[in-house]
C-alpha cells in the first residue's frame, strides 16, 4: 500500500539551468584513483 | 599507460620506471571502472536506464576520467528528462577531457538548438511548481501542471511518476496505470515506477474482481436423483446484461415497436387516408355538380343556337335570299303560288334590308292568302262530302295561318268539323272563339252550338253554303238562329221549322248546310 505523503517526501525539486553552474562547482569529483594516490603518498611519507 | 603517482609512461609491466610505484591497484581500478561502464552500456541498450545510471556512476567513482562513462551517463540523464544533470556531466567531461570529446557535440546541440535551453528551463520550473502544489494539497492544480510538463517533455519520468501518485491518491487507477506504463517504456527497471505499477495493478484487479463478483451469479444446486446439477442463478437484469440477453433485448424492442406501430401509427395513417378519400369524394361530387350545371347551361346554349340555326337552315346567304325573293315575286305575279312559296322558303328574311323584308312580307301574305283560299275551299268540299278528317286538316291550316279568315267563318267551319267528328272539346273551344270575336249572326250561332255541346246535347246539321250573307243580315239571321235552337230538351218548333224549310232561298237563306263559298270567299279574300 502506497503512502501518499511518504512518497511525496521522496520527490525533490528538479535542478534548474541557473543552478547548474553551482552544482558543477560543488560537485565532489574525488574518485578511487585519487584515494589510492593519497594513500600511497601517506605510506611513503610514513616510511621516511 | 601512465603512472598514477608521477605520470610517467609505463610501457611494460606494472612498476613505474621513474618512481618505482607499483601500479597494480591502479590497473585494477581502471579495469573495474571499464567493466562497470560496459555493464552500464549494456543496460542502457535494453532500456534499463536506472541500472545503467547505477553502473555508470560507480564507474566514475572509480575513475573520474572515464570520459565515455561520463558522456553515457549524461545521455542517460537526458533520456530520462533530467536535462540539467545531463548538462552537468557533459560540462565536467569537457573540462576533464578537453580533446576529442563527444560532449562537445551534445552541448552544442542543446546550447544552439532553437531555444532548447530556455524551453528545458521552463519545463523544470513547471515541474517544481506542480510539486509545490502537491505538497500544499492542491492536487488538482498539480495535476494540471504535470500534464503540461508531460506534454512538453514526454520522457520526464519523475513527472509521470508524480502524476500517477496523484491519480492513485484520487482513486483514478486507470489514469495512473496509463502514466506508469508510459514511464516503464522509457525506463524498464525504475524502482519507483515498478512499485507504483504493482500497487495500481492490484487496485485495478480488485476493482475488476468486484465487478465480476457482482455480476457473478449464484449457483443453484439441484438434486436430480443421484446427480447434483449445478446451475447458475441468473437474475432478470443479469440476463439482460449478458450477451444472450442482448438478443432478448432486441426481440423485446422489436415487439414494443410493433405494438406502437399497430396502436398509434396505423390508425393515424388510416384516418388520414379516410380523410383524404372523403375530401376527394366531396371534391368529386362538387365537380360532378358543377359539371351538371355546366352541362345544363351548355345544353341550353345548344338549344338556343339550334333554334337560331333552324332559322338559317335551308336558307341561303344574302345574295341567294334576294334572288329567291325576286323569283318569288315573279311567281306571284304569274299566279304560281306553290312555286312562290317554295322560293320564299329559301329566303332568309333576317339577312334582308327593310325594303326586302317588306317585299318578303307582302309576298308571304299573298302566298298565304292563296294558300288559305285553296285550303278553305278543300276544307269546305270535305265538309260537304262529310269527310270531316280532311276538312279538319284543311281548315286547321287556314285557321293557324289566319284565325280571322272570312270573318271567322273558317274557324266556325273547323269547329263544325270537330263537332261532327265527335271532338266536342275542340269544337266548343273554336265555337267560343268565334262567339267572342264575331258579333254577328255567325257568332251568335257559334255560341248557341257551343252551349248545346257543353250541356251534352247535339246540334242539327248545318248548311253553310249561304254563310257570308248570314254575316251581313242580322234580322234574318236572328230568325234563322232561332230555328237552330237546341232540340235536346224542347219540342221542335214546327212552325218555325216549317217556315224554315219552305221559305224561298232568295230572301230567307237556308243555313243548315255549309255554304259553297268558294267563289264568294275568293272574292272576299280578294277584297
Amino acid at each position: 500500500m502506497i503512502d501518499f505523503e511518504e512518497e511525496l517526501k521522496n520527490y525533490k525539486p528538479i535542478m534548474e539551468v541557473s543552478e547548474a553552474e553551482d552544482a558543477i562547482r560543488s560537485k565532489d569529483l574525488t574518485d578511487m584513483v585519487d584515494i589510492l594516490k593519497e594513500m600511497t603518498e601517506t605510506a611513503m611519507n610514513q616510511k621516511r | 599507460m601512465k603512472c598514477y603517482r608521477c605520470g610517467a609512461e609505463i610501457e611494460k609491466g606494472v612498476l613505474c620506471p621513474k618512481c618505482g610505484t607499483d601500479n597494480t591497484p591502479y590497473i585494477m581500478i581502471l579495469r573495474e571502472s571499464n567493466r562497470l561502464y560496459n555493464e552500464g552500456l549494456s543496460l542502457a541498450q535494453i532500456r534499463d536506464l536506472s541500472g545503467a545510471t547505477d553502473r555508470l556512476v560507480r564507474s566514475l567513482r572509480l575513475n573520474k576520467y572515464n570520459t565515455k562513462a561520463r558522456n553515457l551517463l549524461g545521455l542517460v540523464y537526458f533520456e530520462t528528462g533530467e536535462t540539467v544533470m545531463a548538462i552537468d556531466e557533459w560540462v565536467i567531461s569537457k573540462n576533464l577531457s578537453p580533446d576529442d570529446n563527444d560532449s562537445d557535440r551534445y552541448l552544442y546541440s542543446i546550447e544552439y538548438g532553437q531555444g532548447m535551453v530556455e524551453q528545458l528551463d521552463r519545463i523544470n520550473k513547471k515541474y517544481n511548481l506542480a510539486l509545490s502544489y502537491a505538497k500544499e494539497g492542491k492536487l488538482d492544480l498539480a495535476e494540471i501542471q504535470l500534464r503540461r510538463v508531460i506534454g512538453s517533455n514526454p520522457k520526464m519520468i519523475r513527472s509521470r511518476q508524480l502524476l500517477s501518485l496523484l491519480y492513485i491518491q484520487d482513486g483514478n487507477f486507470e489514469g495512473a496505470l496509463k502514466e506508469l506504463n508510459a514511464a516503464i517504456k522509457i525506463d524498464a527497471s525504475n524502482p519507483v515506477t515498478i512499485k507504483y505499477l504493482r500497487e495500481v495493478r492490484e487496485k485495478v484487479a480488485e476493482k475488476n474482481k468486484d465487478k465480476k463478483s457482482n455480476k457473478k451469479s449464484e449457483t443453484l444446486y439441484i438434486q436430480d436423483g443421484n446427480d447434483t446439477v449445478l446451475m447458475p442463478r441468473q437474475s432478470f437484469i443479469s440476463v439482460l446484461d449478458s450477451s444472450k440477453g442482448g438478443i432478448l433485448n432486441v426481440i423485446i424492442g422489436a415487439v414494443i415497436g410493433l405494438l406502437i406501430a399497430i396502436f398509434l401509427i396505423v390508425p393515424t395513417v388510416r384516418q388520414n387516408e379516410n380523410n383524404t378519400n372523403a375530401n376527394a369524394l366531396v371534391s368529386a361530387n362538387q365537380d360532378a355538380k358543377n359539371s351538371e350545371t355546366n352541362i345544363s347551361t351548355l345544353q341550353k346554349q345548344v338549344d338556343d343556337l339550334n333554334a337560331k340555326l333552324e332559322n338559317y337552315e335551308g336558307k341561303g346567304d344574302i345574295k341567294t335570299s334576294y334572288e329567291k325573293l325576286i323569283e318569288a315575286q315573279n311567281f306571284v305575279t304569274a299566279g304560281d303560288m306553290d312555286s312562290a312559296k317554295a322560293s320564299l322558303s329559301q329566303v332568309n328574311r333576317d339577312l334582308l334590308e327593310a325594303n326586302g323584308q317588306s317585299i318578303f312580307d307582302t309576298l308571304s301574305a299573298s302566298v298565304n292568302a292563296a294558300e288559305n283560299e285553296k285550303a278553305y275551299s278543300d276544307g269546305v268540299k270535305a265538309l260537304n262530302s262529310k269527310d270531316y278528317a280532311s276538312a279538319i286538316t284543311s281548315l286547321l291550316s287556314v285557321v293557324q295561318t289566319d284565325e280571322t279568315y272570312a270573318e271567322y267563318q273558317a274557324m266556325y267551319d273547323l269547329a263544325y268539323a270537330y263537332e261532327k267528328s265527335g271532338d266536342n272539346e275542340n269544337a266548343i273551344n273554336y265555337y267560343n272563339k268565334v262567339a267572342e270575336n264575331n258579333k254577328k249572326k255567325l257568332g251568335r250561332r257559334a255560341k248557341k252550338r257551343s252551349e248545346t255541346l257543353a250541356s251534352g246535347g247535339t246540334n242539327d246539321d248545318e248548311n253553310t253554303s249561304n254563310l257570308t250573307t248570314d254575316n251581313g243580315n242580322a234580322d234574318s239571321q236572328n230568325s234563322n238562329a232561332s230555328q237552330n235552337s237546341n232540340t235536346s230538351t224542347t219540342q221542335p218548333d214546327t212552325s218555325t221549322q216549317t217556315t224554315d224549310t219552305t221559305a224561298p232561298a232568295a230572301t230567307t237563306p237556308d243555313t243548315t248546310q255549309p255554304a259553297d263559298t268558294t267563289t264568294q270567299d275568293a272574292g272576299a279574300v280578294a277584297q
